[in-house]
Formats: structure tokens, sequence, C-alpha cells
């Protein structure tokens, strides 16, 4: 294992922020992918800054950071610690809420006020949730026209309960962020910058899945 | 408007497991301390000098209780007040057929055709880049991060020490001030501050540099019981300093930049400075300080960011109408309606009822805000300065310029932030400093009055051939950065003040911003806010990284987080 992590190189590492209205199922679709995990009662869990994922898409091995908004959707409060280094933003709607697909909208507009990105093709895609549910009330088609049409964004529908898409979902951000051909923004270079810890960069040749193996005492 | 000290007693709070709710009139965070881009400041601007609206509120609610009292939030100090707003630039640039018109009136014997081969209407628009008007300011109005209150981070400064040990740097990112200028016999002087500037400036001679090294040896050497300052406890640092019988060059070095003190700045509270500005040397750069990336009101909002991520709850517009108070203690607030209980209240002191503060604060901060074409030194590399401009017998003006690297302005700019205590109002106090370093005229946008790139291109502007002859003691006008925006405005000060005196036993008050160029004073009144809410807590104990919480992520639940319904109000 030891050879192992010097031969590996440091992979890319993507900031994913997903957006949208409290209740869409954002955590469920993070805990989904991360753990594969899912539970009816979602809890806020206490701490959790943004939790990290290898994705391999088309060869090429992705570390994802996917943020937690930590509650601070519910009153809009999302500012600039949060969206700052964003380099794909998933935006989501449950299917059984209109309101919350309604906002889609607004959310990207708040996206780009606060991450202040200038770039016309930024990453975004649209993720509906809870496509297991009977009641659903946005329809697949109507999504579909909309976001083609009014966001120019590709859309997907996932469940986290039946695990549907989920990792289909990331990797079609990751794609979509590839075809735009940028370098991620963490990555950048900026000259005499002064990081005064970075606790999120280094670790990308130990995958989290190897720290937390238990055997490792 | 909850702001620095606030935000950082809630992060404080939140990480021990406290519930803090963050209510904030406003829709941004940091309240005094906010960053705004243009459109946002200007936003800002037309609230502050129309008066923030202020909601009727019930004083005999049914949700207080006969034994209680209810106390209005007042705000008669928030408000900034002289608000001098000023553009040097016109609203448009004339169409480039109406510039050439113009050029050609003024440069009679200039060559039709340029030296760079250009046709005259290429070269015209070139130069048109660097000609500046308001709307073009403004379409890149998103690209400023203008900073009410801006101020340095010493590099062994307390906020350094606590964003590391809490792990809230991980939110930002700084740049190293790279240089201290100091004003002397009219003009701008580098102050050598670490030892190899000391060796390599040609400013002072070999004696004094000897001098100055042994000067500043003793200080961060010196302890209570070696004698050095005897006698000189009741005396000035000046004195101390002449004493020595230092250089007037040396003196004024050490005296306005390295220990950022004025004439009458006691000798032990000098030399502490000293020490505390030479301890910070090296650490990250050759000058002390840092600067935020994006301006100081990223700052706020990295300690909310941390108090939510534990769980805090923020609600921006809105306010809180009033305080409930009962046997000299908050009981609650009301907001919108609704009563919050609470153990503890946190607030600003612009949002105190006029019955917690003894009397009015008096003291003031008078600021300034400039957009400035070029830097007031300019080298070949952007630069990040302080300099503190000494005025005979007051404070100095604190003067910093931060340019687009800093992500603080578009290319081709600068900011530059002027503060000093407030005398009388913003625009006489800082008159000194804007006088001397920089061209308040209005430019009419028609010519460009020198290259802006590097000093060692200069070209005198047509029509003042005898600006490249001038003095060489006093800074060519020509040279000075041209303003193409100002922004003067006075706040309250209230670091001075005693903001325990008449505020019920779980109330606390938290001053805004203060004058000094550092973040010491905001960090410990928040840690001694912190210590009398919880004395027998943590204060900011280390954030866990993400990997570290891996491990957890099936199990760890914290409490539910929709049920908050009864806060902390923060």
């Amino acid at each position: 294992m030891k050879e192992k992590t010097i031969l590996v190189k440091q992979n890319p590492i993507l900031k994913v922020v997903i957006l949208g209205n409290s209740n869409v199922g954002k955590s469920c679709l993070m805990n989904r992918f991360v753990s594969n995990s899912f539970s009816e009662q979602t809890l806020h869990t206490l701490g959790v800054e943004f939790l990290q994922k290898d994705l391999d898409v088309n060869g090429i091995i992705y570390t994802l950071q996917i943020w937690d908004t930590a509650g601070q959707e519910r009153f809009r409060t999302l500012r600039t610690p949060f969206y700052r280094g964003t380099d794909i933003c998933l935006l989501t709607f449950a299917v059984d809420d209109v309101q919350s697909f309604k906002t889609i909208e607004s959310w990207k507009k708040e996206f780009l006020q606060y991450s202040r990105t200038t770039d016309v093709n930024f990453p975004f895609v649209v993720v509906a949730t809870k496509v297991d549910l009977q009641d659903r009330v946005v329809s697949k088609d109507e999504a579909d026209k909309w976001c083609s049409e009014y966001l120019s964004a590709p859309y997907v529908e996932t469940s986290s309960k039946t695990d549907m898409n989920i990792e289909t979902a990331f990797t079609l951000a990751v794609e979509v962020w590839a075809s735009t051909e940028r370098p991620p923004e963490l990555k950048l270079s900026h000259t005499n910058l002064v990081k005064l810890s970075r606790p999120i960069n280094g670790s990308a040749a130990c995958p989290t899945a190897e720290i937390v193996s238990p055997k490792c005492c | 408007m909850p702001s620095m000290t606030e935000s950082i007693v809630a992060a404080a709070a939140s990480r021990i497991g406290k519930r803090v709710l963050h209510l904030d009139r406003n829709d941004y965070y940091g309240g005094m301390w906010a960053s705004f881009t243009f459109e946002a400041l200007q936003k800002w601007l037309d609230e502050c000098r129309n008066g923030k609206t202020n909601d009727f509120v019930k004083t005999s609610s049914p949700l207080v209780q006969d034994t209680e009292k209810s106390i209005t939030i007042g705000n008669q100090f928030s408000t900034v007040f002289n608000i001098e707003e000023k553009w040097f630039i016109p609203e448009k640039l004339p169409s480039v057929g109406n510039l050439l018109s113009a050029k050609n009136t003024q440069t009679e014997d200039s060559p039709k055709e340029s030296k760079d081969g250009l046709t005259e209407t290429e070269a015209t628009l070139k130069q048109n880049d660097k000609l500046w008007c308001q709307a073009k300011i403004k379409t890149m109005g998103r690209k400023f991060n203008l900073d009410l209150a801006p101020k340095l981070l010493f590099s062994r400064g307390t906020l350094v020490e606590l964003l590391i040990s809490s792990n809230i740097s991980r939110y930002a990112e700084f740049r190293c001030v790279n240089r201290i200028l100091t004003w002397q016999s009219n003009k701008l002087e580098t102050v050598p501050c670490s030892r190899a500037d000391v060796f390599a400036t040609k400013n002072v001679g070999l004696i004094e540099k000897r001098q100055l090294m042994q000067l500043l040896t003793l200080c961060v050497e010196y302890k209570p019981e070696s004698g050095e300052f005897k006698g000189f406890e009741d005396k000035t640092l000046k004195q101390y300093l002449e004493s020595k019988s230092l250089t007037e060059n040396l003196m004024h070095y050490v005296l306005y930049a390295i220990a950022m003190s004025n004439d009458t700045t006691p000798c032990m509270v000098g030399v502490e400075r000293t020490q505390r500005f030479l301890s910070s040397l090296g650490r990250y750069g050759n000058t002390p300080f840092l600067w935020p990336m994006y301006g100081t009101g990223e700052l706020p909002q990295c300690f909310c960011r941390l108090c939510a991520v534990f769980g805090g709850v923020y609600h921006l517009k809105r306010a809180a109408d009033s305080v409930i108070v009962a046997n000299n203690e908050c009981k609650a607030i009301l907001s919108d309606g609704s009563r919050l209980d609470c153990d503890h209240l946190v607030m600003g002191v612009a949002d105190a009822p006029p019955e917690f503060l003894g009397s009015v604060p008096k003291a003031g901060l008078s600021r300034g805000i400039f957009i400035i074409d070029r830097s007031i030194s300019t080298t070949d590399k952007e630069s990040l300065t302080l300099l503190q401009f000494p005025i005979k017998g007051k404070e100095p003006i604190t003067v910093i310029e931060a340019g687009p690297s800093t992500h603080v302005c578009p290319p081709g700019l600068y900011l530059l932030h002027m503060t000093t205590k407030q005398i009388d109002n913003a625009v006489n106090d800082l008159k000194p400093a804007v006088d001397a370093l920089l061209h308040s005229e209005y430019a009419d946008g028609t010519t460009i009055r020198i290259n802006t790139d590097t000093q060692s291109t200069q070209t005198s502007k047509e029509g003042d051939s005898s600006a490249s002859s001038g003095e060489s003691n006093i800074l060519n006008e020509s040279l000075k950065p041209q303003i193409l925006y100002a922004l003067y405005f006075n706040c309250p000060e209230t670091s001075e003040y005693d903001l325990s005196q008449n505020v019920p036993s779980n109330v606390y008050l938290c001053s805004g911003p203060d004058l000094a160029v550092d973040y010491e004073f905001a960090v410990k009144q928040a840690k001694s806010i912190f210590s009398k809410m919880y004395p027998d807590s943590e204060f900011l104990p280390r954030a866990p990284d993400p990997e570290e919480l891996s491990l957890e992520v099936d199990e760890a639940a914290g409490p539910p987080f929709q049920s908050s319904e009864e806060p902390k109000e923060e």
C-alpha cells in the first residue's frame, strides 16, 4: 500500500456545491453518493464542512468535494466562504414540490451573484430528486424541456432512496465540467498566496476509504 | 448588525454545542465590517443617507409578561455620517471620433503616426483602455470588494493564531503586505523592516544601519529586568529615541513605521508595539502583515460559516425589534412578531437600546475609500502597501493600498483606504494624506496623464513640460495616482467605551470597527465575552477536517436540525 501511495498522482480536486430549497434531499443525495447510505429521517450532521469521494470519469479519477450547505439555504444565508472556488454547481429540486422547481432559477442567480463567477459557461446540472415518489407533480418532460431551453443545463432524475442515477448525476456533472476545459479552481496557482493551513489538498494520494479502514491498527 | 466580534463569539458558542441564532437586519454579513461590490456600496450609501426604516414596534405585546419590560432596540449610533461621494471622471468617455478631434486640437506638434506603427485610431483605442469613465467603473462593479473597515492581520497576531488553531483558516486566503512606506520630507520612502531590508536599503547609511539593527535588537530582546528603558517609563518613545541620538531619518522609520507610534506615544507602549511588529516579521513575508483575499469582509463570514457548520441558524434581513428584560436579565427578544427566548444576548453597540449605554459614545473614525488609476508608488510588480501617514501631534492616517491580485478591484486599478481618528470630518481629517499622495483634479477623460505601467517609462503630459523638471523633493504631481472615485464617511468608534456598565447581566455589547490597524481588539473582546458566557469552556477548539470525520459519517448524527425553535440569540 505504501508503494501505491507513492505512485498515485494527486487527483484533480473538484469542489461541488448542491443548491436547492430545504427538504429537496440535498444531504440524502450527498450521503447516498459518498457513503451509499440512505435514511428516511435525514439528520443534519454537525461539523461537516464537506464530504469527499473519488469518482472515475472516463479513466480519470477525480476527488469530488461535496460541500454541505449546513442549513444555510433555509434563510438563503449562504455567502462567499461557501461559494468561493466552486467548480460545479448542482441545482436540485424534488419532483413532488413545485415550489422547489420554480426556485431553481433563483438559486442559479444566487450562485452567480455570490460566487462572483463571470463565466458564462459555468457548469450547472439540474438534478431532480425523489423520483421514486408516487405523487410527483413536476413531469420529466416539463423539467427536461425547461432546463434545456431556459438554463441550458443538463437534466438528470434521481432517487437517493432507491439509489437511482446517483453516481450518474455526479459523473454527468464532471463530464460537463471537463467539456468546458477549465483548470480546477482550487488549483489555480497564485503567487505569494498565503494559505494559513492546507488541510484539504494534501491527502488525495491517500483516499479517505483507506484512512478509515479499520485494519490500520 | 452582527459584526466581527459577534461573529467570533457565535462561532465559539456553536462550536461547543450551544444553539445560536444569528439575526441581521441587512442582507449581507458583517455590518460595519462588510465588503461591497460597487453596486452594493451604492445601495448601502442610499440606506445610510435615507436612514434605516424603523418598523413600528408594539411594546405592549401579548408576548411580554407583566413582570417584564420590552426595550426597543435602537440604532441612533449606527448612522454613518458626513458622507461625501465624488467622481473625478466623466460619466461616459467621448466616442473615438470626438476623442481624435480633441486630441488633434491639443497636440499641435505631435506626429501623425505614433511610434508603434499603429494608426492614430488604433493608438487611441489602445489608449482608451487606460481612460476611465464612471460607466466603465460601474460595468466592472462586481470586481470590487470595497471594505468598510479595512484591517491587516499581524502574522503572529491573535487573529492568525485563532484562525489556525480553530481551523477556520480553511475558508480564507491571504496575501502578504510586501512593503511598508512612510512619508518623509515630502516623499514616499520604503521602510526597511527585516534584517535583509536593513542591509539592502539605500535610504540609510552604514552607521545608521548598525544603529538601526542595534535598536531593533534591543527592542526584541527587551525584558523588564534589563533596565534599558529605565528612566523612560513615563516619557515618550520619541524622547527615548532622541536619547539614542538617532538621525532624523532613522527616528522617523522607527517611530512612525516600525513602532507605529507618534510623537506622544509612551515609551513602553512603543517598545511593545515594536516587539509585536518585529515578532511577526518573516513568518509569511518580509513585512509583519497579511491582507485577506477579496477584502476584510471575508473574515466575519468565515466565522459565521463555522457557526453554521456546527448548527448555528442564520437569518439575514431579519432584525431584532426589542429586548425583553426582567430582573436585570434578558429573557427574550422580539423579532418580526415572535418571541425568541434566550440565555445570552450578544449584540452590536449600534443596535443597543439607549438604556444600555451610559452616554453617547463620542469618538469616531474618519474613513476614505479611493479608486485610483495606479499605485501611490509604482514598481514593476503589483504591491500591497501599508503607510502610516504621520500627522504632527495627532494620530497618523493609516493608508492601505491593495491591487487587483487581491481581488478587491479590477485590473488596471488600485484601491486606497484611509482611516484615522475623527477630529473634524472625514474630508478634512484625511486631507493631508489625500493632498500629498493623490491627484484630485477632475480628469476629463480625453488625455492620459502618463503611462501607468512603470515609473521608468514616464512621459510628461502635453502642455505640462515643466513637470519632468520639477523639484526632486516634491512628489511629481503627474506621477500621483488620479482619483477616479472618492468616498468619505465618519462612523462611531467605541473601543474605549465601557460597554458593560448599563446592560442586563446576560447581555454583551460588541464594539464596531476600532482605530487600530489590526484585529487584536475584536478578537480580545470576543474572547472576553465568551469567557463571561461560558467560563469553563474552550474557546474555538480546532474544527475537525473532513477526513477525520469520514469514519463517523454513517453513524454520527446531531440533533434534528429543524427543531431549533428556541434559539439563542446572537
